[in-house]
């Protein structure tokens, strides 16, 4: 397989300040990326370059007047379709039905773009981010980049396949039962899901209040953190938002390279082999094999609750995801895709009092995780998804028919961790045997997000997964021609 | 009452009605066969529940964290 050379967004934004090049020539050379992605991915919903040549141009001038640009300045970036933003009202991956949104601004994009990021558009997701496949009946179905036949997975489905193919450096996406990391992982790059609370959520559409989390996808566990460092942070007009200082994340990454040395690793040998196929087995065992040769110590947990946790999250899930749809979907039912209709009718039929009770149960589920599993172990390791993405054609034939099972699937090993509002990131961890990328889950204590980097960034010292380029996206890619000098 | 009867097709055509829709036979047995199961399962965890559980339990347990370590 092709290794990248693709740079850096750390390298990005320095190329940027040092004036090698503009972050309009750097936007142009992203924006062609997209264009070809789009093409053969169907990443976006809208690619905005107008918008984005004129941020790079205000930041150019900017830099002509030595003013501090920001540490991602120039860098492009992409964002799941469900924010409001300049009086753009998001689709949300649906194009007949609208929900209303209050039109609040995004602190999250906010300081993106006050560090220096340039938006390069808005990136395709299942229809109302409520499915994991990355199919969309109206906005068509992403395409998984290692195998365009296959789904790239969702719902942040724009966003994975998008890093994945080079186009976009890093892209903010959003996740309640895995919708960051289960695209990462099929599509081959990392995805953060912070702890909730970590990152504020305003001017993003919801779609389950006690669970949603925005996230970040990379190339590089170090382009994601230097991305997390901005993003992080209380909004005193969030209450989802907590005021817990945001460390240097890159910093802590730089102090703790390559070392693994008294890292507890915890996995449940046996919940996974009666969740996972064969071939995600074998490449987790790898994994671990690898950790544990530089230094980490790997012990046995158990996660035999996850299905407990899952059950909860899905009254959680459709109790709140149906008082968002209660008022379009029995007016506009006909508008809405099979499959979503399908998801609804059954969220519809939550009752009020298991709404609460399980809120109630989410935090028993808090305090019995952190204290029988996460007490004896820094970090949880399983796969992300347990098994290879399915055949894009299937997939729509489920939707069209209102089947949701493939996608249910996919949630199992990583929707317990929404419940939990725990910090959880998916790495790349190996190919199978048709060539498609496994991700590797790592899960910590609420906050610890520095442990989690630290973790995935040296296990990508040791490994070149995340080096490999998908076979759509290898002709020229920016790396190829290097960034071209101003 | 077995869970047949709770969550059956009646039970879900009769939700369904209180919330605006209206199914067809098939789609309600289809969501029994979904959701039936889903919601008894979490009958039984409910279960575990003490009056002493609250639903704020969650952010202060997140709250608690953040002062650890």
């Amino acid at each position: 397989m092709a290794e990248a050379r693709i740079p850096s967004v750390a390298d990005l934004a320095l190329a940027v300040r040092a004036r090698d090049l503009s972050a309009e020539q750097l936007t142009e050379q992203f924006l062609e990326r997209s264009e070809l992605a789009q093409v053969e991915l169907n990443c976006f919903i809208e690619i905005d370059a107008d918008a984005a040549l004129r941020d790079a141009r205000v930041l150019d001038a900017a830099l002509a007047r030595d003013s501090d640009v920001g540490v991602l300045a120039g860098v492009p970036f992409g964002v799941k379709d469900i924010f409001v933003h300049h009086g753009r009202e998001p689709t949300v991956g649906a194009r007949t039905v609208r929900l209303a949104t209050r039109g609040q601004s995004s602190p999250a994009l906010d300081r993106l773009a006050a560090a220096g990021a340039v938006n390069l558009g808005w990136l395709n997701l299942d229809q109302f981010s409520y499915a994991a496949t990355g199919t969309n009946p109206e906005f068509g179905s992403v395409r998984n980049p290692w195998d365009p036949t296959r789904m790239a997975g969702g719902s942040s489905s724009g966003a994975a396949a998008g890093v994945a193919f080079g186009a976009l450096p890093f892209a903010v996406g959003a996740d309640t039962g895995g919708s960051v990391r289960i695209p990462a992982s099929l599509c081959g790059v990392v995805g953060l899901k912070p702890t909730f609370g970590r990152v504020p959520r305003r001017g993003g559409a919801p779609m389950s209040y006690s669970q949603d989390s925005l996230g970040i996808l990379g190339r590089t566990v170090a382009d994601v953190a230097l991305v997390l460092a901005v993003m992080a942070g209380h909004d005193r007009l969030d209450p989802s938002s907590f005021d817990v200082p945001v460390p240097d994340y890159s910093a802590a990454l730089a102090e703790a390279a390559h070392d693994l040395r008294g890292l507890r690793l915890g996995v449940d040998d046996s919940y996974i082999a009666r969740v996972g196929d064969g071939e995600v087995q074998e490449a987790l065992r790898r994994a671990l094999q690898v950790m544990q040769e530089h230094g980490a110590d790997v012990v046995s947990v158990d996660l035999s609750r996850l299905p407990v946790y899952d059950v909860i999250a899905t009254v959680i899930t459709w109790a709140e995801v149906g008082a968002l749809h209660s008022q379009t979907f029995p007016r506009h039912r006909d508008q809405y895709a099979p499959a979503t209709s399908a998801r609804l009718d059954a969220a519809l039929l939550a009752h009020g009092a298991d709404h609460v009770n399980a809120l109630r149960l989410q935090g028993r589920a808090l305090r019995e995780f952190c204290r029988d599993v996460l007490s004896d172990v820094d970090v949880v390791v399983s796969p992300t998804t347990p098994r290879a993405p399915a055949l894009l054609e299937d997939v729509e034939e489920d939707d069209r028919r209102g089947r949701v099972n493939r996608s249910l699937d996919s949630l199992q090993l990583s929707r317990p961790f929404n419940l939990l509002g725990l910090p959880a990131m998916s790495v790349p961890m190996g190919f199978d045997g048709s060539g498609l990328p496994m991700g590797l889950q790592l899960v910590s204590r609420p906050w610890a997000e520095s442990t989690l980097l630290r973790c995935g960034a040296a296990y990508q010292q040791l490994t070149d997964w995340h080096l490999r380029v998908p076979p759509t996206a290898l002709a020229g890619t920016p790396s190829e021609r290097g960034p071209e000098a101003a | 009452m077995d869970m047949s009867e709770q969550y059956g097709e009646s039970w879900a055509m009769a939700v369904a009605r209180s919330r605006g829709l209206e199914i067809e036979p098939a789609v309600a047995r289809h969501l029994s066969d979904y959701v039936g199961p889903v919601l008894a399962q979490f009958a039984v965890i409910a279960q575990e529940l003490s009056a002493d559980d609250d639903m704020y339990e969650f952010r202060r347990l997140l709250a608690e964290e953040s002062r650890v370590g």
